[in-house]
């Protein structure tokens, strides 16, 4: 066993919110120069993404792990981790179909832009992805479950974070693992909050810009590992 | 949600000077249309209507990409609260009006709505 370098929560240029640096071939090369070697993508509401990461990823020597961060009914971002590209996919396209679709100028709230396997522009989706899609934490968390995948609530501290936006951690669906982004936002709430659940932490960086990815968690896989591995040693 | 349908548009200068709203940054020289009350912003990108003064407790930065989706006239953080300093300086940045006011949601629109009549 030994521990790696995992940097869960990164923003591609299909969330309106990343800069427009942030393609998959760019995030690869940082995570990899920073001696990252897991990397989650996790765009709003999305996997289109995912099949370009995967490929960049490999190429710089790095392991995928598929991502998409959900926003539900609550207002709650929620990251939802996959074994495969495919099923993220056919979770996005199930997540898609209950999106409310609002147009928006994307020339103040940023661009939504899929890319090829080259790292090329290749789409621009025109409705905002980060609005919230009609299922609560409960169906988000049953439906991933079923997809076998796992369920981390994103910056909970922060706005539109679970504990932020609902003041508790609720019992279902039984969160094991939070997310959070800065080491005084950690101290607050192990202060403030009685965790009967027994949740534990990770550190995330929730990179919307290439200088702000850098090693700040690790998990223990044994010297081969499958993404299976990963979802496990997560939890 | 509050709609009257005898609710006039009102001038955003008057209900600034008449209900003792403090103007954080932005234009006032506007005419509000409707007024609309919600905290969940998913809630408000789904039924908030262009030209509406926006009543809410919430004063981080998402309130302004709502604003934006949305094309409210004005955002007002009740309740006394304060807009993050974050929220105010992209506010200006991008024009957005923002204002504050110390008087709960449903007292405000009954203001609002009072001046939206007369």
């Amino acid at each position: 066993m030994a521990l790696v370098e995992i940097s869960l929560h990164n923003h591609t240029v299909l969330s309106p919110c990343a800069e427009l640096e942030m393609t998959p071939a760019n995030i690869m090369a940082r995570a990899a120069a920073e001696g990252i070697e897991i990397v989650g993508i996790t765009d709003h509401n999305s996997a289109a993404n995912l099949r370009a990461a995967e490929y960049q990823a490999e190429r710089f020597g790095l392991e995928l792990l598929p991502g998409i961060e959900i926003t539900s009914t609550e207002d709650i971002h929620l990251l939802a981790f996959f074994e495969t590209v495919e099923i993220a996919e056919s979770i996005a396209s199930r997540i898609g179909q209950k999106l409310f679709k609002r147009e928006y100028n994307p020339e103040r709230i940023g661009y939504q832009i899929v890319v090829n396997q080259d790292d090329e522009f290749s789409e621009v989706i025109d409705y905002f992805l980060p609005a919230a899609v009609s299922l609560g934490i409960n169906e988000i968390g049953s439906l991933v479950a079923k997809a076998g995948g796992i369920l981390i609530p994103a910056h909970v501290f922060r706005s539109q974070g679970l504990i932020k936006t609902l003041g508790f951690i609720p019992e279902k669906p039984g969160f094991k693992v939070l997310e959070y982004t800065l080491d005084e936002e950690l101290g607050q709430l192990k202060a403030k909050y009685n965790f009967k659940n027994r949740a534990s932490f990770i550190k995330s960086t929730d990179s919307h810009f290439i200088d702000s990815i850098k090693k700040v968690a690790r998990i223990e896989l044994p010297a081969k590992y499958s993404r299976k591995d990963i979802l496990g040693a997560l939890l | 949600m509050v709609k009257n349908s005898s609710f006039t548009e009102i001038d955003l200068n008057r209900a600034v000077e008449e209900l003792d709203l403090e103007l954080v940054t932005g234009d006032i020289n506007k005419k509000i249309e409707g007024i609309y009350i919600c905290d969940l912003l998913s809630n408000v990108i789904a039924s908030a209507s262009s030209g509406d003064i926006w009543l809410t407790v919430q004063g981080h930065l998402n309130i302004l990409a709502v604003a934006d989706l949305t094309d409210v006239a004005a955002v007002v953080v009740v309740e006394g609260i304060k807009p993050d300093q974050d929220t105010v300086e992209r506010a200006k940045d991008r024009g957005i009006t923002l204002l504050t006011s110390n008087k709960p949601a449903f007292e405000l629109a009954i203001d609002l709505s009072y001046l939206g009549r007369h």
